[in-house]
């Protein structure tokens, strides 16, 4: 059975509610400092309400409260009138930094100034220091006066994810490959403007380095000028189905974001309309309703690349049935783009029908097209 | 006093007493939270419940992202009922993402120990060590050795452990996301584990989805049953006034009784296609009720 405050223990209660949903991870015991001498009767039934407002399985026996009770906590003293004076009640409390960065960021002053944020995401600050900023616009909300550049903080968080996978990959030095990389530059040198989809094919033995020689040319390209927007679909994660077209077409636009920090909060939005419930007569989920291709996050996709004006490299590693699935990717996302390049990544196996290839030391490098009428059949063609 | 004596007296209730596999209020009582439209996620959960059911859980959705995350979080409260009501051998992780956590993996293990499992340490040298192999690879083998482990302990216990995910409220880091795809695609293919994945939308996860809570035998993949979330219609409002009569009076219910009631309750209140948005719960709760004292009150209840 579910407790409700009655009147002795409703003002109590609330105030409870207002210490934890402006604050961080907090010390339940600092409650008390809070709440002052209260009965003991009272004091339970705070607890008992605010554990169920709060995730009491945090680091350090801390306690946080839930995003979505602290987002409708804000909303509604905001409706009230109230945030401010509920700010500047908890500044006169003690807080610890994720706290003063929360009140910070309600208020926008100090490093949540919309323009000392634009100037941080620009000096390319390091992680813990975007974190940070990342956690305290999440917690503030569409409240915070600067949450516009939440978006732009993710993408720059996006990076620097993408700089360590790179390091972790190539951190050891990449050596040797000179032939393949030439014939992978020279392949990306003439980006493809229309159809058909050509698409550069890489096999080889497992383990032989065809992810790594793959990263190495990204790293490249992503280095030219203009560079290059690397998206890698790698489909060693699971979560990546070429029945889920719409997934698909999610993770690339991510991926986009990530590169693009300009644009990626209108990207953000259009992945959120892609992303709910489409009016379908089916059920929407992969394998009926999803694959087919999200039009409109399409489209912005398509615009949002064009303006940027960089040719796209897509990635698709470890593909196992790379027939069909290579050529329904680009389908429909690529339409507006400027130029696309797309690396297909496979494991050794029989080869595309009319390729019949040895098993060799080296990984293989083979250019192909995907005829438009008929998805299945490979046209090796030079890289 | 021995039992037979008034065993007569008793049978008949204990007969009934199977735990119900919906709610109607979240407690039980005619003044809780209303339970509205939810009766996917309980077919879902009750079949997912059972051992050979292709089904694994639930991946809820909202049907519009930016309608908030508040009624993803009342799913956790609807499956922490649902759960108590079957008994301690279902066990429920709830795995929150408002802070950052350097490492996923070793936060859903803390978060399972917290809640009394012995989820062992994981091997000091995993299959895949960090920088041997792309992070997708290390973040799936770590995760699979979570599963495994934590299958064997569900196993041994003949218990389920369920885990629910609540929707981030921060930035998902990379890691994190791998973490989380690769436990996911793990858990699925564990015969004691079962998911409920509340939001997430833009987030592409492993398995098979399925848009019915039994999905058909096919290939016997697992996979997840989707939820959209979102809205409501008044037929849900008679299912939940069915369930409600049927368990407040212990009658059959009054079908003309909850029909009206049903009809007073969305008098007047907009809807697009029969579909009434979210904010009118609060209107129709109260309108709904006085009808629910009254089923109280004549089933005897104080």
């Amino acid at each position: 059975m579910i407790q409700r405050p009655d009147k002795e223990t409703t003002a109590p209660v609330a105030l409870a509610r207002r210490f934890a949903a402006l604050s961080g991870a907090f010390d339940p015991e600092s409650l008390l400092d809070v709440l002052g001498t209260v009965p003991t009767k009272v004091a339970v039934a705070v607890t008992a309400e605010l554990a169920d407002a709060c995730d009491t399985g945090s680091q350090g026996g801390k306690w946080l409260m839930r995003g979505s009770v602290r987002r409708r906590e804000l909303d509604s003293w905001a409706s009230e009138g109230e945030l401010d004076q509920a700010i500047e009640w908890r500044r006169q409390l003690p807080s610890d930094a994720a706290t003063d960065d929360l009140l910070d960021a309600l208020v926008g002053s100090g490093q949540y100034a919309a323009s000392a944020l634009q100037q941080t995401i620009g000096s390319q600050a390091d992680r813990e220091a975007l974190n940070r900023i990342a956690v305290a616009l999440d917690r503030a909300g569409e409240r915070a006066p600067a949450h516009g550049t939440l978006e732009a903080v993710r993408s720059a968080l996006g990076r620097l994810d993408a700089h360590v996978r790179a390091e972790a990959m190539l951190g050891r030095g990449f050596f040797g490959r000179e032939s393949e990389l030439a014939q992978i530059v020279q392949w990306l040198a003439q980006p493809i403007t229309m159809r058909p989809v050509k698409a550069l094919f890489i096999t080889g033995l497992p383990g032989i380095g065809k992810s790594t020689l793959v990263d190495e040319a990204a790293r490249r390209a992503s280095s030219a000028e203009p560079p290059w927007i690397v998206v890698r679909l790698d489909f060693d994660r699971t979560g990546l189905d070429v029945q889920d077209r719409v997934g698909l077409t999610l993770e690339i636009s991510r991926q986009i974001a990530i590169a693009l920090g300009d644009e990626a909060a209108t990207l953000a939005q259009a992945r959120l309309a892609a992303a709910g419930a489409t009016p379908t007569s089916g059920p929407d989920v992969k394998g009926e309703a999803r694959e087919h291709v999200p039009y409109e996050l399409s489209g912005v996709l398509g615009g949002v690349v064009g303006r940027a004006g960089r040719p796209i490299l897509m990635i698709l590693d470890t593909m196992r049935c790379c027939g069909d699935a290579a050529k329904r990717i680009p389908d429909g996302s690529s339409t507006a783009w400027t130029s696309c390049a797309i690396a297909v990544c496979a494991p050794w196996r029989p080869l595309p029908p009319g390729g019949a290839m040895r098993s060799t030391a080296q990984p293989i490098v083979w250019g192909f097209e995907l005829s438009s009428g008929a998805s299945t059949r490979w046209i090796p063609t030079p890289c | 006093m021995p039992l037979d004596r008034f065993v007569d007296r008793v049978l008949g209730f204990v007969k009934v007493d199977t735990a119900p596999t919906s709610l109607w209020s979240l407690d039980g009582t005619t003044a809780g939270p209303l339970v509205v439209g939810r009766s996917l996620f309980f077919d879902a959960i009750s079949k997912g419940g059972e051992a050979s059911s292709r089904g694994r859980g639930v991946r809820i959705k909202r049907r519009a992202i930016d309608a908030g995350s508040s009624g993803l979080a009342f799913s956790h409260d609807i499956l922490e009922q649902l759960l108590s009501r079957r008994g301690p051998n279902h066990r429920l992780v709830r795995v929150t993402q408002d802070e950052i956590v350097p490492d996923l993996v070793a936060d859903i293990r803390r978060r399972a120990r917290l809640k009394g499992l012995a989820v062992p340490d994981p091997p000091d040298a995993p299959g895949v060590a960090p920088g041997s192999a792309p992070p997708e690879t290390t973040a799936k083998d770590r995760a699979a050795i979570l599963a495994v482990d934590l299958e064997a302990l569900a196993a041994a216990g003949d218990s389920v452990i369920w885990f629910f995910f609540d929707n981030p409220t921060i930035t998902l880091s990379e890691s994190s996301r791998l973490a989380f795809e690769g436990f996911v695609d793990a858990a699925l293919v564990q015969p004691h584990l079962r998911l409920v994945i509340a939001g997430f939308e833009t987030l592409p996860l492993p398995g098979q989805e399925f848009g019915v809570a039994s999905p058909p035998e096919g290939d016997r993949s697992p996979g997840l049953v989707v939820e959209f979330i979102g809205g409501f219609r008044r037929s849900d409002l008679v299912d939940l006034l069915t369930d409600a009569s049927r368990d407040l009076t212990h009658t059959a219910a009054n079908i003309g009784v909850i029909e009206n009631t049903a009809d007073l309750a969305v008098l007047n209140l907009p809807n697009f296609n029969g579909v009434y948005a979210d904010e009118l719960l609060p209107t129709v709760s109260e309108r709904l009720r006085p009808q629910l004292e009254l089923f109280r009150t004549a089933g005897g209840g104080g």
